[in-house]
């Protein structure tokens, strides 16, 4: 399964990365929301880790972005958020996430989303809208 | 899924008060280990990217302060917050994130003296972190 994680705080990324990795799912990183749109929609991934405070954009605006795109729209995102402010947070659920997790990230809570998400990944065709 | 537990043999010495103005601890190792699973060697690797990436977050912080740049206070703020969430720093993440709220308001009364404090209480992570780290080491050449 094809993760792209998009996170700036590089310590977090890092953690991400090799737990994940570790988990035998194969794993980019962007380190701002711009480059993370342009990586998703070259290479769509089968989920998006998203950090809704980024440089470069939002990550509600990367919600939108995802949800106006073709490629994108069926891409589940699980957002991973040290921001506690509650109306953000559930802007970002009505823009249509898989789960919200608050940092530092419960890796094993997250292990079950992921599962979750590779569950359906599996069971689904493998074709993709075309561009 | 679950992570093979070698908390025990690991040296937990820190998780000490911060002083008599902040009773949240410097760091607290049950959350640092948990957050890389018990790994040493990911803790030290995390740690290493974290010494190299504080000094130019602070500076950004120290920089929107001057400037009364709220924007780069809370962003950078919130992201110095996220990384010593990791290593279960509590008092330097209380700091930031009395900082990011200001930088969110875009208030800036008594924000040089929140930036003071969040650097104290970032050095204070820092040495424990580092401290930890050394300790660890001697624990495991020891063996």
């Amino acid at each position: 399964m094809k993760v792209l994680l998009a996170e700036d705080d590089k310590v977090q990324s890092r953690l991400l990365e090799r737990h994940l990795t570790g988990r035998g799912l194969e794993v980019r990183v962007a380190f701002d929301a711009d480059s993370a749109l342009r990586a998703a929609e070259k290479d769509p991934p089968d989920v998006i880790l998203l950090d809704l405070q980024m440089p470069g954009g939002t990550g509600l605006g990367f919600l939108k972005k995802r949800n106006a795109s073709s490629r994108l729209r069926g891409v589940p995102v699980i957002v991973i958020t040290g921001m506690e402010d509650q109306l953000v947070i559930r802007m970002a659920e009505q823009q249509g996430v898989e789960s919200v997790f608050h940092k530092p990230v419960d890796l094993m809570l997250l292990d079950v989303s992921m599962e979750s998400v590779r569950a359906r990944t599996a069971a689904r065709p493998a074709t993709r809208p075309a561009p | 899924m679950a992570s093979q537990d070698r908390s025990a043999s690991l040296p937990l010495p820190l998780a000490t008060p911060a002083g008599p103005a902040d009773s949240a601890p410097v760091l607290d190792p049950k959350i640092m280990l948990a957050s890389v699973e018990q790994d040493l060697s990911l803790l030290r690797e995390l740690a290493e990217l974290f010494f190299a990436e504080c000094p130019g977050l602070l500076s950004q912080i120290r920089n929107g302060v001057r400037e009364s740049n709220p924007e780069a206070v809370e962003r950078n703020a919130h992201t110095l917050k996220g990384a010593l969430s990791n290593f279960g720093a509590l008092a330097a993440c209380n700091a930031a994130r009395e900082l990011e709220i200001r930088g969110r308001e875009a208030r800036f009364d008594g924000a040089p003296e929140l930036l003071s404090s969040l650097e104290r209480e970032v050095n204070r992570a820092c040495n424990a972190l580092s401290m930890f780290l050394q300790e660890a080491s001697r624990e495991g050449s020891a063996r």
